[in-house]
């Protein structure tokens, strides 16, 4: 069958119900809120965007700066845009401003990339451009005109694709000869987990290492597939909440699982959100809340195509494109991390390292040490110690710290050593160059090390 | 049903590929056994409770000592104090690294060991006669630095010291001081000692029960506080602050531990002596289970060899390298500092096995911040 123009439109106007993207509008919305509750509770703004004395920008984006106790207000201002969201109130500006100040504060601190984080950045500018108000929502309930039973199903699609995307690629990214074939790292992950009740005494085994990595990267490559299709969509769905809550309890990754599991309800079907919805408004209508629903079948188109299905095009396109740029540098990738971040490698490695920053003033001849715990928290340390745009960044903090102590040209080499996946420690980078003399930037880093694989 | 055969061939798919590894990969170890909790009673029992035990005892009698020397402070009172101190504060080095529990909650190092001490609001306080030893700022002026002052450093002959308490006018000012010192040094090992044993809070059975890996299990705070400690009390205020790895090239000598006593030496060996015991979860003749063989259990290789056997050789290195430097390190540090450079990489060399391979090979993530990961 030829891909002709007019089946694409068909594809993407073909009418779809728009209770799919209600739900997701109020549980994406909700978890956002949880996020951000969770994340205030723990006294996480303080601990990564107060406290800290530096921060690693990412490169390009170094006018992000911490707002000081402005923090406090730019979550508040988080929490109002996600309610927003959740009830459809200024529904686009919401979304918008979500996206803007969450995506603000991550580009603050590289070491706290997290691929969730990423998730749910990307999501919450899909977001903007979805036409998720225009039915049980404030909005719609002011502007009866906005009403809409019905969106063309591209919208839903976009969705879709992109979630597939974060799987795919995790699945993708698995499948080296690392997790495969030695079952690492979860052969380092998984016996600490002895003491758990039932399958506690499996942990240790190494053929259990070796399943969950197999099965990880199976489920990944296929559940997009399994979740599209409707016959194998529920046996799909019962695998996301098996899968996605083992790795809650094994794993440290706060509210990720959740998010993937309610972001994988947008592969259901309309009547089944339908449902859901009808419900949820009967709920209300016992507590006596009016909710006003428009029983007249009504489509909404995009008043301006071109630009909501072109956006819409080019941003899978980049997502598409992105996990790739790694093949546009030399060396073992999960050594030199050019290309790693934003591009779904998920609990793929364990890695650690030290670094031991060496001075030299030449004015003086003089040479001495400095260590990262004197300027940074133990995440940035850690974080810091094993990616080299990051040890870069942090060698010419401490040339400006050094050159207001009134050393006029300091010279600064970093003798660091990294493990990765519980093999022995190796230098990692050239302990002879003085990175005071090189550049930050996305080009190849000739000043790490090969990684040799003993 | 389509669906039906698509799962059954993902089940076999699945079934096996779980068999394959067992063809594809020759293993030597197919279980790989852990059992912590033996092993956290071991480090209980041979290193931790028997080394607070020797501190308690050796604190003790230095604390009646230094009651004979107030009293009468002669030449043999003196010699008598001064040598149950040094063994008092060579006892010390094997507990020192044991920074979690009740010896956290106390700030027990901070409290008995931070140097160097400030010698000059020292005098100011004795010669006002103001002693508080209870606030923050009061840690580096008490403690085991505090008593090397008083007993080496005060004059520079042993007449001159015990001048400073006998004709001095401020001689009374100065011994209470001192009482207020051994008092509060006694005080402080006595509450931790208490809280780890059975009669008192009991600690030890709390950390035995915490046989987990993570941040606040008993292996996870251990090794945290070891590469913490190590890194900054072994390698650098020990070592690498005298030599002026901290400061711009420049030494400072007077920063060395036991500055006047002039021990430095022979107390960072001991300290290394205590790590290593501790790592093989020895007491003297009595070697129970330690951290090394929990690692050999673990099988990891470094270089072809057993990191456990590469970890307890480097610290060995690294201890005998410790014990060339020449005596006194302050004066040694001025004049033949390259022994302590030596000393000072192989003690690096050594950290790189702690806090890199030993914590990656136990999963145990090195981080004092509680966040999340993905």
């Amino acid at each position: 069958m030829m891909v002709t123009k007019a089946n694409i439109k068909g594809i993407i106007y073909h009418p779809a119900s728009i209770a799919p993207l209600i739900n997701f509008r109020v549980l994406f919305g909700l978890i956002l809120l949880i996020s951000l509750g969770r994340f205030a509770w723990y006294d996480w703004i303080e601990a990564q965007y107060l406290s800290p004395q530096f921060h690693f920008s990412y490169f390009g984006f170094n006018w992000v700066k911490p707002l000081g106790t402005g923090m406090y207000l730019l979550f508040g201002i988080m929490a109002l845009a996600s309610i927003g969201i959740i009830l459809g109130f200024l529904y686009r500006i919401s979304a918008l401003v979500f996206f803007l100040s969450f995506t603000y504060v991550e580009l603050i601190d590289v070491s706290n990339y997290l691929n969730h984080y990423y998730f749910v950045s990307i999501m919450a500018l899909l977001l903007a451009f979805l036409p998720a108000h225009r039915e049980f929502s404030i909005d719609a309930w002011r502007k009866p005109k906005l009403h809409a039973s019905h969106i063309p199903n591209g919208f839903l699609l976009v969705l879709q694709v992109m979630i597939g995307l974060v799987y795919f690629y995790a699945g993708l990214a698995k499948l080296n000869t690392d997790w495969l074939f030695h079952a690492l790292p979860l052969r380092i992950w998984l016996p600490p987990y002895t003491g758990l009740p039932l399958v506690g005494s499996l942990m240790d085994e190494l053929w259990v290492a070796y399943a969950f990595s197999w099965f990880g990267a199976i489920y990944d490559l296929t559940i997009p597939f399994f979740l599209f299709y409707r016959k194998t969509r529920p046996y799909a769905f019962i695998a996301v909440i098996i899968f996605h809550m083992v790795t809650w309890i094994l794993f440290p990754i706060g509210m990720f699982p959740f998010i993937m599991i309610f972001s994988a309800t947008v592969f259901f079907s309309a009547d089944f959100h339908d449902r859901i919805l009808r419900s949820f408004q009967s709920v209300l209508k016992k507590l006596r809340l009016k909710v006003k629903t428009n029983s007249v079948a009504s489509y909404y188109q995009p008043s301006y195509p071109e630009w909501v299905w072109g956006f819409l095009g080019i941003f899978l396109f980049i997502q598409i494109l992105l996990p790739w740029r790694f093949m546009a540098y030399p060396g073992n990738l999960y050594w030199t991390e050019q290309g790693y971040r934003f591009s779904w490698r998920v609990m793929l490695m364990e890695k650690a390292g030290y670094a031991i920053f060496h001075i030299k003033d030449p004015d003086t001849g003089k040479e001495w040490e400095e260590y990262a715990h004197d300027y940074l928290t133990p995440v940035q340390e850690k974080q810091m110690s094993t990616q080299p745009d990051m040890i870069l960044q942090f060698a010419h903090f401490l040339e400006k710290q050094l050159v207001q102590q009134g050393i006029t040209d300091p010279e600064v080499r970093a003798e660091v050593y990294v493990s990765l996946n519980g093999r022995g420690s190796r230098l990692f980078l050239d302990p002879k160059v003085d990175l005071t003399l090189i550049k930050e930037g996305f080009h190849h880093k000739s000043w790490v090390l090969p990684y040799k694989n003993q | 049903m389509k669906f039906k055969y698509l799962f059954f061939l993902l089940l076999m798919v699945t079934g096996f590929i779980c068999l394959l590894p067992s063809c594809v990969e020759d293993e030597k170890n197919e279980k790989i056994t852990l059992d912590r909790s033996p092993l956290l009673q071991s480090i209980a029992d041979n290193v931790i409770l028997p080394g607070y035990e020797n501190l308690h005892i050796d604190v003790t009698e230095m604390e009646a000592s230094i009651e004979q020397f107030l009293e009468n402070p002669a030449p043999n009172t003196l010699d008598q104090t001064r040598s149950d101190f040094e063994k008092a504060y060579h006892s010390w080095q094997v507990v020192a690294f044991f920074e979690f529990g009740p010896a956290f909650t106390e700030t027990l190092r901070a409290n008995v060991n931070t140097f160097p001490t400030d010698y000059f609001s020292i005098e100011n306080a004795v010669q006002s006669g103001e002693i508080d030893l209870n606030k923050l700022s009061s840690q580096n002026k008490k403690g085991f630095p505090a008593l090397d002052y008083f007993f080496y450093g005060v004059g520079d002959t042993d007449e001159t010291i015990l001048e400073k308490f006998t004709t001095d006018p401020y001689s009374d000012h100065r011994k209470a001081y001192l009482a207020a010192v051994s008092e509060d040094l006694f005080a402080k090992v006595d509450k931790v000692y208490k809280e780890w044993m059975a009669s008192g809070g009991n600690f030890r059975q709390t950390f035995i029960d915490k046989d987990g890996t993570d941040v606040g299990s008993s292996m996870g705070l251990m090794v945290n506080a070891l590469s913490e400690y190590y890194e900054r009390i072994t390698r650098d205020a020990r070592i690498g602050i005298p030599l002026g790895k901290r400061s711009q090239g420049v030494i400072i000598p007077q920063n060395a531990e036991a500055y006047y006593s002039g021990t430095s030496v022979s107390l960072a060996t001991k300290n290394l002596d205590g790590i290593i015991d501790f790592f093989l979860g020895k007491n003297g003749q009595q070697d129970g289970e330690g951290l090394y063989d929990y690692l050999k259990s673990l099988n990891h290789e470094y270089e072809g060899e057993l990191l456990a056997d590469v970890l307890i050789n480097n610290l060995e290195e690294a201890k005998s390298k410790v014990a060339d430097i020449p005596s006194p390190f302050s004066e040694s540090v001025k004049t033949n500092p390259q022994p302590a450079e030596i000393a000072h990489s192989q003690l690096q060399k050594t950290l790189i096995l702690i806090k890199v391979d030993m914590a990656s090979a136990l999963g145990i993530l090195i981080s004092y911040q509680d966040n999340d990961g993905d």
